[in-house]
């Protein structure tokens, strides 16, 4: 490839992985059937796009400065072109730290307060209020699981099995990782940027992940039953904000998309999800790199 | 990963002891609730094997982590709990359910947050075709 074209076709492809690409992923609600394979596909696409965003930006500096004659014009570009990258990567730097920082601060502080409030109870802390909630703590080493106790009284032994699944599921895959880190690209380009579609559908993925693993202990009638007794409708404001996440679990867990055409979808995926990373590399990154050499 | 790390090696001892301290702060005490370590330490050790500096170091990490308050009064720290127990706890509460409510799931994640009409309605649906 002309080394004068590594650049446009950088750029090209950032807006095209930025933009429209988690636009389409957001409307094919067919992918929530294979939920890990979706997740793989929307991670690669997102560090596609953030790599060939930076990529584009330093090889048009390399190939403005490595010219024959570099004249006064090549250099100004150069350096307006240094720093757009320098602000992009600062952006994603400096939202990376605070929400990082925001986070684990949270965490820290909420794990204290459970842990000199709540009862411990097989391995589950369970707070003494009869509002039902349910939900995780996620930590390296102070991974809790929290219930209230009107979330208790309101689950039977095998919707509490549910839930407890549930929510060790999101522990041990550690989704909040994968969260966070979506969390951070919206913050930092919470414009022109798909990337409140891109949070929102992850978000669901994840659910979608943790319900399957309930279901696989124990069937899905428990659970659809436990998201019945602890769905809330707390605050009619909050209520209005719901998007279509429970109307879309719901869905997964009925039809979980299992058998060959599943695995099939879920091949498809994984290889598109290795094709967005590999390609560009090897035909315009690679290239690029080797002529500087 | 197939275990999952519950209270963490450190845990359990440090919750409790934490868990004693905030007990005999909220207790009664004449100085607006303000208790010196040594304080803290000689109702502590009344009921279990304690050391004083175990007390003051437990104490100095409850402070960063907002459980209880520091005070520099003359010589020594006076520390209180950060609230009463009921306010600690709804307190709990607040953020356990406002992070649900918004559904922003960077610090907690929630096992399902506020629902609609239309989604209890999918819900109830699910269960009569499952059972039906």
């Amino acid at each position: 490839m002309d080394p004068a074209l590594v650049p446009l076709v950088l750029a090209a492809l950032a807006l095209l992985l930025a933009g429209p690409v988690p636009a389409l992923l957001a409307r094919a609600t067919g992918l929530r059937r294979t939920p890990r394979a979706a997740m793989m596909l929307w991670q690669s696409v997102a560090l596609a796009a953030v790599l060939a965003a930076l990529g584009s930006g330093l090889s048009l500096v390399t190939v403005l400065v490595l010219a024959e004659e570099p004249g006064p014009s090549a250099w100004v570009l150069a350096a307006v072109s240094l720093g757009l990258t320098g602000l992009v990567g600062g952006r994603l730097l400096l939202s990376g730290h605070r929400v990082g920082v925001g986070v684990r601060s949270l965490r820290r502080r909420h794990r204290a307060l459970v842990d000199v409030l709540a009862e411990r109870r097989e391995g589950v802390s369970v707070i003494g209020h009869e509002v039902p909630v349910a939900y995780c703590l996620p930590g390296l080493l102070g991974a809790r699981v929290v219930l209230s106790e009107g979330a208790v009284a309101r689950l039977s032994p095998a919707e509490l099995e549910a839930v407890l699944t549930h929510e060790r599921a999101h522990l041990r895959a550690r989704h909040d990782l994968v969260l966070e880190a979506f969390g951070v690209l919206h913050r930092a380009f919470p414009r022109y940027v798909s990337s409140a579609a891109a949070l929102r559908e992850v978000t669901l993925l994840v659910e979608v992940l943790a319900d399957a693993a309930a279901v696989r202990r124990t069937g899905p009638a428990p659970l659809l039953r436990a998201l019945a007794a602890l769905a809330g409708s707390r605050t009619p404001e909050a209520a209005l904000g719901a998007g279509a996440g429970i109307v879309a679990r719901v869905a997964a867990i009925e039809d979980p998309g299992a058998g060959w055409s599943g695995v099939a979808r879920a091949t498809f995926l994984y290889l598109a999800s290795v094709a967005v990373l590999l390609l560009p590399t090897l035909l315009v990154v690679r290239p690029w790199v080797l002529g500087l050499a | 990963m197939t275990e999952i790390k519950e209270p963490g090696a450190r845990g359990p001892r440090v919750g409790e002891l934490e868990r004693a301290v905030l007990e005999v702060l909220w207790s009664e005490n004449g100085a607006e609730g303000w208790w010196t370590v040594r304080e803290v330490y000689d109702v502590l050790a009344a009921e279990r094997n304690a050391a004083y500096t175990t007390v003051m170091t437990v104490l100095g990490r409850m402070v960063p982590k907002g459980l209880v308050e520091q005070e520099r009064a003359e010589k020594a720290y006076r520390y209180r709990a950060a609230g009463s127990r009921g306010e600690m706890a709804a307190d709990l509460m607040r953020q356990a359910l406002g992070s649900v409510a918004e559904d922003s799931h960077d610090a907690l994640v929630a096992f399902v947050g506020e629902a609609t009409e239309a989604e209890r309605a999918a819900l109830r649906d699910a269960l009569a075709r499952l059972e039906g």
